[in-house]
């Protein structure tokens, strides 16, 4: 996946934070491995970060350092679980799931009335899907079934799921989060999403 | 540990046992232990072999000690030859003297290195302090690594607070708040990023021969002396006696004292 890519140096110089900064947060795991990508230019070798991600993380822990610890900030970014539990309508007041998606997460599961974690994060994924407006009611139960039953194949949530169809009729793919596929080229790639980065944004919600 | 009804452990002269649990072990002499072997303290003297996993809440071998499996330990006293093949677990003190190899990695509370350790996996301690040797060839983790001696670096390296006088050699990153280092013999050191830095050479009539060679390093305050480097970026960079730089690329404040030689200059 071709993303765009923004120098070390010119991160400095857009958001204003120093290279100690820089690496007492990498050291802290606030800004994951994986992010530092180091490439080779005529400067010698230099380090890389993907634009988007590595610019709201900043933004996120600027705003948040003054109130809590690093160590506490590293917990509500990294993917692993957190320990809660939430009923239907508390989610729904923090904006994690819409009403919408509530009631097909009630349909899958009628007896259902308090989320743990896992719960919570899938029914986050159901309200993207719909949220996004490609993935129709029925599909999303579909996805909400894929994903409880793709998930003791995964560690620690680290996967991607995304919905292809062709024509009209949609199949649900669980990989893991670093994996490449390609689709037949007549389908259509309806919906995609890091499930590591819906859990990212359930933490940030629950703050 | 459910040692409260169970025996102790002799071994003397030529003895072998089959694993098990124990209260007490001691072993003198040529030991062999076929299978895992747990309990609640274990000393042993002359040759040791364990066949095994150990676990025990305290440790001390003197002599050679062979451990073809995981050890978990309270607190672990190694003096004398020490090689373990699984994982070394430690929740307090791991002391050692003499030689050891670690083959698949040490986790402790603190890691203290009299003499030379070799250390085959990832090493995660709060603490580790070096007086000899160490190599440690995968990454570490620490909140204090403390060396004089020689310290050999194979994966990225962090911790808060990173000393090192002596011999350096490293092929990843060191990642630490504060970075110490006074030279006592040639170094290579792959990458530097971190807050505070200062090198400086040591003393004696070879002093100027030790250099630091490095790619790049990357910090806020940064002063060095006797470093050959290819890039040094930061705010303030001050750099001194023996010191051969590309390019420097500063914020705040440069300044080079008399000895210093550097390529390019730029104010960011």
């Amino acid at each position: 996946m071709e993303q765009e890519l923004i120098s070390k140096k010119e991160l400095l110089d857009l958001t204003g934070i120093s290279y100690g900064q820089l690496y007492r947060w990498k050291r802290k795991d606030l800004i994951p491995e994986g992010w530092f990508i180091r490439k080779s230019t005529f400067t010698g070798q230099e380090t890389f970060f993907p634009r988007e991600k590595i610019l709201s993380r900043i933004e996120q822990i600027k705003q948040l350092k003054d109130d809590l610890s690093l160590d506490e900030l590293a917990r509500r970014f990294s993917p692993d679980p957190a320990e809660i539990a939430l009923c239907g309508e508390d989610m729904v007041k923090r904006s994690i799931v819409s009403e919408q998606a509530w009631r097909v997460y009630r349909l899958e599961h009628p007896n259902t009335k308090v989320c743990s974690f896992r719960d919570v994060v899938f029914a986050s994924v159901v309200h993207r899907a719909l949220a996004s407006g490609n993935v129709g009611l029925d599909e999303a139960r579909n996805a909400l079934r894929t994903l409880e039953q793709s998930i003791t194949m995964f560690s620690d949530f680290r996967m991607r799921i995304a919905c292809v169809r062709k024509l009209g009729v949609s199949v649900w793919v669980v990989q893991s989060a670093d994996g490449q596929f390609v689709i037949d080229p007549d389908a259509k790639l309806v919906f995609d999403a890091d499930v590591s980065e819906c859990i990212e944004d359930v933490k940030l919600r629950l703050l | 540990m459910q040692t409260e009804a169970a025996h102790d452990l002799h071994l003397s002269g030529n003895g072998s046992a089959m694993g098990g649990i124990y209260r007490m072990v001691h072993l003198e002499g040529l030991s062999t232990i076929d299978g895992d072997l747990v309990c609640e303290q274990c000393v042993a003297h002359g040759v040791v072999r364990v066949h095994g996993n150990l676990r025990t809440e305290t440790a001390a071998f003197h002599g050679k000690a062979d451990v073809f499996g995981d050890v978990a330990a309270g607190s672990a006293d190694i003096h004398g030859s020490m090689h373990i093949s699984g994982l070394c677990h430690v929740q307090k003190t791991l002391r050692m003297h003499g030689s050891s190899r670690l083959q698949n990695g040490v986790h402790a509370e603190v890691i203290h290195i009299h003499g030379r350790t070799h250390v085959g996996a990832g090493c995660v301690a709060r603490e580790i302090e070096v007086r000899g040797v160490a190599q440690l060839t995968k990454d570490v983790r620490a909140e204090r690594i403390d060396c004089n001696g020689v310290l050999r670096l194979g994966g990225l390296c962090e911790a808060e607070e990173f000393l090192c006088r002596g011999q350096l050699h490293s092929s990843g990153l060191i990642n630490a708040e504060k970075i110490y280092i006074r030279l006592h013999a040639k170094s290579g050191v792959q990458e530097i990023g971190c807050t505070d830095l200062r090198i400086e050479r040591g003393h004696g009539f070879f002093a100027r021969r030790h250099k630091l060679v490095v790619d790049m390093i990357e910090g806020d305050h940064i002063y060095v002396e006797n470093v050959v480097a290819k890039r040094i970026r930061g705010n303030r960079i001050t750099v001194g006696h023996g010191v051969y730089v590309e390019r420097v690329e500063y914020r705040e404040e440069f300044k080079r004292q008399h000895g210093a030689r550097v390529g390019e200059i730029v104010q960011l």
